[in-house]
């Protein structure tokens, strides 16, 4: 009997946790974004892989809140799969708890250190971990370690200290060296393969610049 | 000489092999273009296989510049053997028709008849390759569209559509140096030779040794440099980010230095020989 | 002479083919050069027709024409996929010369070949084919002609249009015409000089009766009552009562004719000499 309180009060615990503890820094953030029910925005994309040499893309990048956003482009470009969650949407999708490690300084700014932990195993991530700038109510740093795609270490970068939308996003991640079998290649065939084999991933980057936000709030 | 080289224009295209020829040509394309269809899905995910992890694509790569690439890729073997097949035979059916002794017989010197057949050997193959290019321009764009184009080569590199043509142009235009050097080889195999089968079995032998020493470590800064087998895939160097103008340059005027001299050694013999 | 060839030797390897070989042809006359298979017939026409060069000697040709000789070398070499107007025409054209349809059709004409003919010549025969080699030959009005074993592959009439077409051309056109072959019958009634060629050599030459003359040993009659005649037993065996062969000996052919036609009871209505090429192909001073 003992036994079944202590369990009735974990579990009741562990639930009232789930309601009270999103860290009320992110709840802020969150409720700012939400102010905003979509915007259209031209974006220019730079990729930074060693292997990929790609010209500064252009595209029209559109979000409506509740949506996956969407982007538009004559050229082929390549749209990280992290980063662009503008409405927190992806954190917010599944049951999650939050873990302030209290105020740590990024870039000269004074941030909340704030850990997002998913409650249920649907969430396709582990564990993000939030820089928050409490002044200014936005996200300054986010690290999300994925399930299945690794870890992306995402940077924002703003215009003006009221801003919640980025004027620029980097995001950091692993990335897995290419692989093409012979018959594919052209006159590199015999440079690269022990380098291939000894570099079995290596980071990249993907830069974002956003500019003519076209906000209806 | 402008008598002897449109009487062998006017008589390269009353013959039917030269029909065959641009015949062959056409269904070698469409196989190419095919096959590049299928395949290039196949390219492409292996490609874009470790980035799928981190990326969604938006466009399509399966483009007609991607086709027209690995068209461009037919110039490593295919062209230049049909092309060295026709050519030869330009002056091969004359020895075997006995035309050459024919033509010799009128007021005809031995330098002009040759030099005629080296420039119809040149603008024939001028012509098959700007009817390949157009066609395959052509073509690729209307079936499949314009995009980026995408190279392996020094990396995964992705060219914008007006800038992937402009190389895709440039390429075809340096390809178009090696397959004159080619043409000029094969029509000296067949001075040299003057029978056909031996010529074409030659000539393809001298395709493939050159194909497999453009792979081959010679262990020499020089040769590995300006050893023809080496400058046969000069038109690669346009797909790299910073096109390298002036070793391309000076590649391609290396090997048309090869053909000059290919052309004279003909030229040459064919003078020096007696007509028997 | 418009044309002459001056002691014209060649060897291919160790091996000599032609042997201070000289000869000569004036303005309209048909030479012929007789020899067997192998004697260098061709090799010496190929000199003569600047194909191959002589290890020595030279060719000398009386013209200031821009083509001063035309020829033809063992079959004629056609581009089998034109017809033979584009033929004519193309080989017009490679000599700077601009002839038109009519003018082609003209050639045609002269060497006896049909205008409506608008076929490859691959289709043509053999005696075409020697027609439409001649007008490519003749184009660009050459003083002189080489021609090399023209009458290979012909049938015997044939032989016989070309031979007449051969004449005319050294008649009506006062060409020089240097002609070839390995069968004596083919050129005897129709050149007026020949030479014979051996072994690289020349071994006999002068006007045609001459050596005609000297390549016959024996004759064919053909007539009647043969048997009954003691100068034709005397001359050879007869045959039959119609047809003997017989060798003169010392006497010259024309007497005896004359005896044996003067016997009372023989009739003759032919006489055909015996042509013996090898007879012509001993060696003995020119």
């Amino acid at each position: 009997m003992r036994y079944f309180l202590l369990l009735i009060g974990t579990l009741g615990m562990a639930a009232a946790m789930q309601a009270q503890d999103i860290d009320p820094v992110l709840t802020q953030v969150k409720a700012r974004l939400d102010s905003i029910a979509g915007f259209e925005v031209t974006v220019q994309m730079e990729v930074d892989i060693r292997y990929v040499n790609m010209p500064v893309k252009t595209a029209e990048l559109s979000y409506q809140q509740g949506n996956s956003v969407r982007i538009r482009s004559e050229d082929f470009v390549m749209i990280p799969k992290r980063g662009l969650d503008f409405g927190l949407g992806e954190l917010y999708k599944y049951p999650f708890m939050t873990l302030n490690l209290g105020e740590v300084e990024f870039q000269g700014r004074p941030c909340e250190l704030v850990k997002v932990i998913p409650t249920t195993d649907a969430s396709d991530y582990s564990i993000a971990t939030l820089w928050i700038d409490s002044q200014r109510r936005r996200i300054a740093k986010s690290q999300i370690s994925t399930k299945k795609n690794g870890t992306f270490d995402i940077n924002y970068a703003y215009k003006a200290p009221k801003d919640v939308l980025p004027e620029g996003i980097t995001v950091n991640f692993q990335v897995a060296d290419i692989r093409i079998p012979l018959r594919f290649l052209g006159r590199e065939a015999q440079v690269d393969k022990g380098q291939l084999k000894a570099d079995p991933g290596q980071k990249g980057a993907i830069r974002l610049l956003f500019s003519e936000y076209r906000i209806s709030r | 000489m402008r008598n002897l080289l449109s009487t062998e224009l006017f008589r390269i295209f009353r013959q039917r092999k030269t029909y065959y020829a641009i015949i062959a040509v056409f269904i070698l394309e469409a196989i190419i273009m095919i096959s590049a269809y299928m395949q290039g899905r196949e390219i492409l995910d292996l490609f874009l296989e470790n980035l799928t992890d981190t990326f969604e694509f938006n466009g399509n790569l399966l483009n007609g510049n991607l086709i027209v690439y690995l068209v461009l890729n037919s110039f490593w073997f295919h062209i230049p053997l049909i092309l060295m097949v026709v050519v030869s035979g330009f002056l091969t059916s004359e020895y075997q028709d006995r035309t050459v002794e024919a033509v010799l017989l009128q007021p005809v010197s031995k330098l002009k008849f040759i030099g005629a057949k080296y420039m119809a050997a040149l603008l024939f193959t001028a012509f098959m390759l700007a009817l390949l290019i157009v066609t395959t321009f052509l073509f690729a764009y209307l079936v499949f569209g314009d995009g980026d184009l995408v190279v392996y080569l020094e990396g995964l590199s992705f060219f914008e559509p007006h800038e992937a043509f402009s190389r895709l142009v440039w390429a075809f235009a340096s390809g178009s140096g090696t397959m004159l050097f080619y043409a000029v080889v094969s029509l000296t195999l067949a001075v040299l030779l003057r029978e056909a089968t031996a010529t074409w079995i030659v000539a393809a032998l001298f395709l493939l040794v050159t194909t497999l020493l453009l792979r081959f470590d010679f262990g020499s800064e020089g040769l590995n440099t300006y050893f023809f087998p080496k400058l046969t895939d000069t038109w690669q160097a346009l797909f790299y980010v910073e096109v390298p103008w002036d070793a391309i340059l000076t590649k391609s005027l290396v090997l048309l230095g090869y053909s000059a001299l290919a052309a004279l050694l003909g030229i040459a013999v064919f003078i020096k020989r007696d007509i028997t | 002479m418009i044309l002459e060839a001056a002691a014209i030797s060649k060897s291919y390897g160790s091996l000599p083919v032609l042997k201070e070989v000289s000869l000569g042809l004036e303005r309209g006359e048909i030479c012929g050069l007789i020899g067997p298979n192998g004697a260098g017939k061709s090799t010496l026409f190929r000199i003569v027709l600047g194909l191959v060069r002589s290890d020595s000697g030279q060719v000398y040709l009386d013209s200031q024409a821009r083509k001063p000789l035309g020829g033809i070398i063992e079959k004629p070499a056609l581009y089998g996929y034109l017809s033979a107007v584009e033929n004519l025409r193309v080989f017009a054209r490679v000599q700077g010369m601009r002839l038109s349809r009519p003018e082609a059709r003209d050639l045609l004409e002269q060497v006896g070949l049909p205008i409506d003919r608008h076929d490859p010549v691959r289709n043509y025969s053999m005696g075409m084919k020697q027609r439409l080699g001649l007008a490519i030959a003749l184009l660009n009005a050459p003083g002189c002609l080489v021609l090399d074993e023209p009458f290979t592959g012909l049938d015997p009439i044939g032989i016989r249009d070309l031979r007449e077409l051969v004449r005319q051309l050294a008649v009506e056109r006062q060409i020089g015409i240097l002609i070839s072959s390995h069968n004596l019958s083919e050129l005897g009634d129709l050149c007026d000089r020949l030479y014979v060629l051996h072994k690289g050599e020349i071994r006999h030459s002068g006007p045609t009766r001459e050596i005609l003359r000297r390549a016959t040993l024996k004759y064919q009659l053909y007539g009647r009552g043969f048997l009954g005649s003691p100068t034709l037993s005397e001359a050879g065996e007869p045959l039959s009562d119609t047809s003997a062969l017989i060798s003169p000996g010392p006497h010259s052919i024309e007497s005896l004719l004359a005896r044996v036609a003067a016997e009372p009871g023989v009739g003759l209505s032919a006489c055909i000499p015996q042509l013996d090429l090898a007879l012509l192909l001993e060696k003995q001073p020119v």
